[in-house]
């Protein structure tokens, strides 16, 4: 038995070999492809988790982008240029994450979307330094996950929202007794949770408790919410996904009656995650965020029509950090006056380093607002304040 | 003191669930002595049944409930019959990895038809009002009392349905010694068949519970509770029934109180720590049989 | 040497050649550039893989105890090997790799080691799925405790960006890799065959006949799980080092149940060879399944099932018997003989 199971494993060994022999030719290619109308195609390349717990991110990403996409080719935005989305699954996986970007580079990709999570794309960006292929993550918010030359992003900065954050709250006179409310095992969470914590020190607010929970326990928020109100918090400061931020609310309902809750950009999604059923829960919550799909702002509006026609939902932050990334790729190609014939002349090294130099210098306007980037690779954008009221999201304004 | 009932109580809700989940795996262990760890996704699966029947086809709440126990119910055996029946007398370990398979698959398919984004249970019809105890602060949701008394019911109906039942009396019977069963003339391939039903309708069950307590589900809901009862069948014994009830709320309420009273970031740390300390005093659970060695 | 030479037998002298054909392949496509950048990036996890799969079959196979925290002792010498690495890299910014990362896998296999033992301790009174309960519960606890260690870098992870340089990441560890790899398996099966190996698998089979033959049982309980904890740590050391970053999520209970399907599949017990092929396969199947995006993970899980049920059901254990190499062999002997048989007759009928 054990001998036909080696012979069965042997013969799949030698003929994944084959496949990685046969996929290993692309390096002569040219470094564009066309398709059929002829047009220069640029290859976006994606990766983010698809499956597993964090597949809902990815999958917004993932379709954002796509708009993005479907909308340059449609418009013929760039005269014989056209753009194809990649995108391959990490399962939220560094380690995947890197075999994934192997994948994509022998699928002749041009640019890289980086990775969704802060900790796969750390991966793709040490890996993406020896090419030097433009990097541009939508979504991965850690410090230093885009430590290289090459990579930039279009979200915040974890940091960035914790300092703000505590900033609107001193200024809005919102609260005095703060209660902290996170997933510790999340560095999004944790590093907004550890910045909002030193400024609120500066500002002279009061932390009255922190409480935290983990993966494995972000079902059940009872102690916690106890804990909270036992404290007399007067504001939860949440800055936690809209997935789990609707569980708690579901769960504080009743409990934290008069309490403020506050949260930043991973909130958004809560109204569409609460839905009908639970609509009551996330009233009033208020939420420091750069973009929210009820907002009149033309792009977003179109981005918001084009996604809800084509996928059926509401696209999140994470979608719309998909889309402004691809606009983002399409300008750093206009930026560079590249033409089809140029770019059919040019070296991967050559475009590479174009692309990256270009990206310091465009200004943006995406479903996220203006950015502008700087050359550590950060974006600057401001956040409005936001107030879910009678199921939509409102600019605050605080009540007399 | 408020604290503490309060802590209890949540603590028992969620061993309820726990226990739910727990006898699935228990009784299956008892019977075919497997490891049967696609149960847990059994429970995400009646999840979305329950919603796919009220929030998308708009049928009535308790519809919803039936239909998710007679999908699972099916689906336990269906289960048993393509991906475990053939590995019978095959080494448990190679039925674990088929187990996992089929977990993986479950969750798969799942992703596929759902998508990632998590969902919100449609469970308004089981809005139960809340009982304030006096003027002592203790407010025990209706959740948690629906729960509570469902598994209690539950448990009743099995212990009863075990002991009392021609097939109860079966099941005992294949659990102590397949084959002599087997020459007793009972139907054995059956009785496991019905064994699956039972566990994966209890983990229906456990899905209504688990959706009303926490509203939201995804396709990987299942895994965490699914191996939390698994270490609670463990430790009360694997194989035996009033054990894994024990088991459930044990876990459930050691979890609550660890995460009330020491910390909430090492909960998990402290719980399996207190499993470690407890199966080292006694290495078969809390009411687990011992068994003799024999050369 | 010759002592230890001639405890070689023809099988494990197979795995060894199986072990250095792979690595050869692996260093000839990365050295000719021929290597897809797919299958460059999957070169170290394969070799961090194969050790794991080995060194848990040591503890499932050999010693036949079943365990479900193996990543936990991979993280703990992750952790401890990287922590190492980036302190030296540190204080010593000159120091060469050939220096570090040995002494990194060295220390990290050696903490591994301990809580090997450690967790080896209850093993002496827990058993079967109890066991594998214990050493679950080990890694939700190891798991819990790192995330929460500020020094380790917390939730955020543990940044080993500094320690290896970028350019050509694969063909810097390789050769690291395949030492430890290769040596690791010497090792291993060295021990499986010696009288200690002999004595575990005595254990494993009756352990009260062991005991009654004078073997110290729990001297070779705990043992085990110290060496096999010792193998793991090496490879969380190689983890560490192809990754940037740490992160203690994700030594997690899916990635203990991932080796153990190598080690299952590749087929328990002293022969190493079917852990080796079965952990270079489950590593390459994800990967080769990705043109089938949204539907991969869908056709892995079937994919499992299906390998497991053709391998090991009863019912088929008939068309197994004529698919093995055994019965190929005998029936083509069978086949030969009988010419040989018919040429004689021939020839003895032209005479």
């Amino acid at each position: 038995m054990k001998k036909l199971l080696s012979i069965l494993l042997a013969v799949m060994m030698v003929a994944s070999c084959a496949v990685a022999f046969a996929s290993c030719n692309g390096g002569s290619k040219a470094l564009f492809e066309k398709d059929p109308e002829g047009n220069v195609v640029i290859k976006i390349g994606g990766i983010g988790p698809l499956t597993g717990d964090y597949a809902s991110y990815g999958n917004s990403v993932k379709n954002g982008a796509q708009i993005a996409v479907d909308q340059l080719n449609e418009s013929n935005a760039l005269e014989g240029i056209s753009f194809e989305l990649l995108f391959e699954d990490s399962e939220g996986d560094g380690t995947k994450a890197v075999t994934a970007f192997g994948k994509l580079q022998d699928s002749g990709m041009n640019v890289s979307l980086g990775g969704v999570l802060s900790g796969e794309t750390k991966n793709i960006v040490a890996t993406a330094a020896e090419s030097g292929i433009l990097v541009l993550t939508p979504s991965a918010s850690a410090k230093d996950a885009i430590n290289k030359d090459n990579a930039f992003r279009v979200c915040f900065n974890d940091p960035q929202q914790g300092l703000y954050a505590a900033e609107v709250i001193k200024e809005k006179n919102l609260a005095t007794k703060i209660a902290l409310f996170y997933d510790n095992g999340n560095d999004y969470c944790k590093g907004n949770a550890d910045t909002f914590k030193q400024k609120a020190g500066e500002l002279g607010l009061e932390i009255v408790t922190e409480q935290t929970y983990t993966e494995s326990t972000n079902t059940d928020f009872s102690t916690q919410i106890t804990a909270i109100k036992e404290n007399g918090a007067e504001l939860v400061f949440m800055p936690i996904y809209y997935s789990d931020a609707a569980k708690f609310l579901r769960q504080a309902a009743g409990t934290l009656e008069n309490t403020v809750f506050f949260g930043v950009d991973g909130l958004d999604g809560l109204i569409g995650e609460c839905g009908t059923e639970h609509a009551a829960d996330c009233e009033d919550v208020i939420l420091l965020t750069p973009y929210f799909a009820d907002s009149v702002d033309p792009v977003v509006k179109t981005f918001v029509e084009a996604y809800e026609e084509k996928f059926g939902a509401t696209p999140d932050q994470f979608a719309a950090d998909g889309y402004d990334a691809v606009l983002a790729i399409a300008k750093a190609i206009e930026q560079n006056g590249f033409t089809a014939e140029a770019l059919e002349e040019i070296t991967a090294e050559d475009f590479n380093k174009k692309m990256v130099g270009a990206m310091t210098q465009i200004t943006v306007t995406g479903a996220t607002g203006v950015m502008t980037w700087t050359a550590d690779g950060e974006t600057d954008k401001d956040p409005s304040v936001l107030q879910i009221k009678g199921g939509q999201y409102v600019e605050y304004k605080k009540e007399q | 003191m408020t604290l503490l009932i309060q802590t209890l109580i949540q603590g028992i809700s969620l061993g309820s669930i726990y226990a739910l989940i727990a006898l699935g795996y228990t009784m299956v262990y008892g019977i075919a002595k497997m490891l049967n760890f696609a149960h847990g996704d059994i429970i995400m699966v009646g999840a979305y049944t329950i919603y796919s029947t009220i929030a998308l086809a708009h049928f009535p709440g308790w519809l919803g409930v039936l239909s998710a126990v007679v999908f699972c119910g099916v689906l336990g055996v269906v289960i048993e019959f393509l991906a475990y029946k053939p590995l019978r007398g095959a080494p448990s370990l190679n039925v674990l990895i088929t187990a996992i398979g089929v977990s993986y698959l479950l969750q798969n398919i799942a992703l596929l038809i759902f998508e990632g984004k998590q969902k919100a249970m449609p469970l308004g019809d089981f809005d139960f009002p809340d009982l304030k105890v006096g003027n002592t602060g203790i407010t025990v949701t209706g959740e948690v009392i629906f729960t509570i008394t469902l598994t209690v019911v539950l448990m009743i109906a099995l212990t009863l349905f075990i002991n009392k039942t021609k097939m109860g009396k079966a099941m005992r019977a294949v659990s102590e010694d397949k084959d002599a069963a087997r020459l007793m003339g009972i139907n054995v391939n059956r009785t496991i068949s019905v064994t699956f039903a039972i566990g994966s309708i209890l983990a229906a069950f456990a899905s209504l519970c688990y959706g009303m307590s926490y509203a939201y589900i995804k396709p990987t809901t299942g895994s965490m509770p699914g191996i939390k009862a698994f270490t609670a069948a463990v430790f009360g014994g694997i194989g035996s029934i009033p054990g894994a009830m024990l088991g459930g709320f044990v876990i459930g309420i050691l979890e609550k109180l660890s995460s009330a009273y020491i910390s909430t970031q090492f909960t998990d740390a402290i719980v399996f720590g207190v499993l470690i300390v407890m199966l080292v005093v006694r290495p078969t659970g809390l009411l687990g049989k011992k068994i003799r060695e024999k050369v | 040497m010759k002592k230890f030479l001639s405890r070689i037998n023809r099988r494990d002298a197979l795995t060894l050649l199986v072990l250095v054909g792979i690595f050869a392949f692996f260093f000839i496509m990365l050295e000719t550039g021929a290597a897809s950048n797919q299958f460059k990036n999957m070169i170290i996890p394969m070799s961090y893989y194969i050790l794991l799969a080995i060194s848990l079959n040591l503890m499932v196979g050999v010693l036949g105890e079943l365990s479900l925290g193996h990543a936990g002792f991979m993280s703990v010498g992750a952790y401890t090997g990287c922590f190492l690495s980036v302190m030296l890299v540190e204080k010593f910014p000159e120091l060469p790799m050939y220096v570090y990362l040995p002494v990194a896998m060295l220390c990290g296999g050696l903490m591994a080691a301990l809580f090997g033992v450690l967790i080896g301790i209850p093993a002496l009174r827990v058993k079967g799925d109890y066991l594998a309960i214990v050493t679950l519960a080990f890694c939700e606890i190891i798991k819990t405790v790192i995330i929460n260690l500020e020094f380790l870098g917390g939730a955020i992870g543990f940044d080993t960006d500094s320690i290896v340089p970028d350019r050509n990441k694969a063909l810097t560890l390789l050769p690291y890799a395949a030492f430890a790899v290769i040596v690791s398996a010497i090792l291993i099966m060295n021990l499986v065959r010696s009288k200690h190996g002999r004595a575990i698998m005595a254990v494993r089979d009756n352990r009260i006949a062991a005991e009654a033959c004078g073997i110290n049982v729990n001297f070779y309980k705990v043992a085990v799980f110290g060496i096999a904890a010792f193998f793991a740590g090496i490879a969380g050391v190689l983890y560490g080092h192809n990754d940037v970053l740490l992160k203690s999520a994700n030594f997690d209970f899916n990635m203990s149940i991932e080796i153990l399907v190598m080690v299952v599949l590749g087929g328990m017990g002293s022969n190493m060879l079917g852990s080796v092929i079965a952990a270079v396969v489950m590593t390459a199947l994800p990967e080769m399944l990705r043109d089938f995006s949204d539907y991969r993970m869908l056709i892995y899980s079937v994919m499992l099932i299906v390998i497991m049920l053709f391998t090991s059901a009863p019912a088929l254990a008939g068309i197994r018997e004529r698919l093995s190499l055994g019965f190929i062999k005998e029936s083509l002997q069978k086949k030969m003989a009988k010419k040989a048989e018919k040429k004689k007759a021939g020839k003895e009928e032209e005479k």
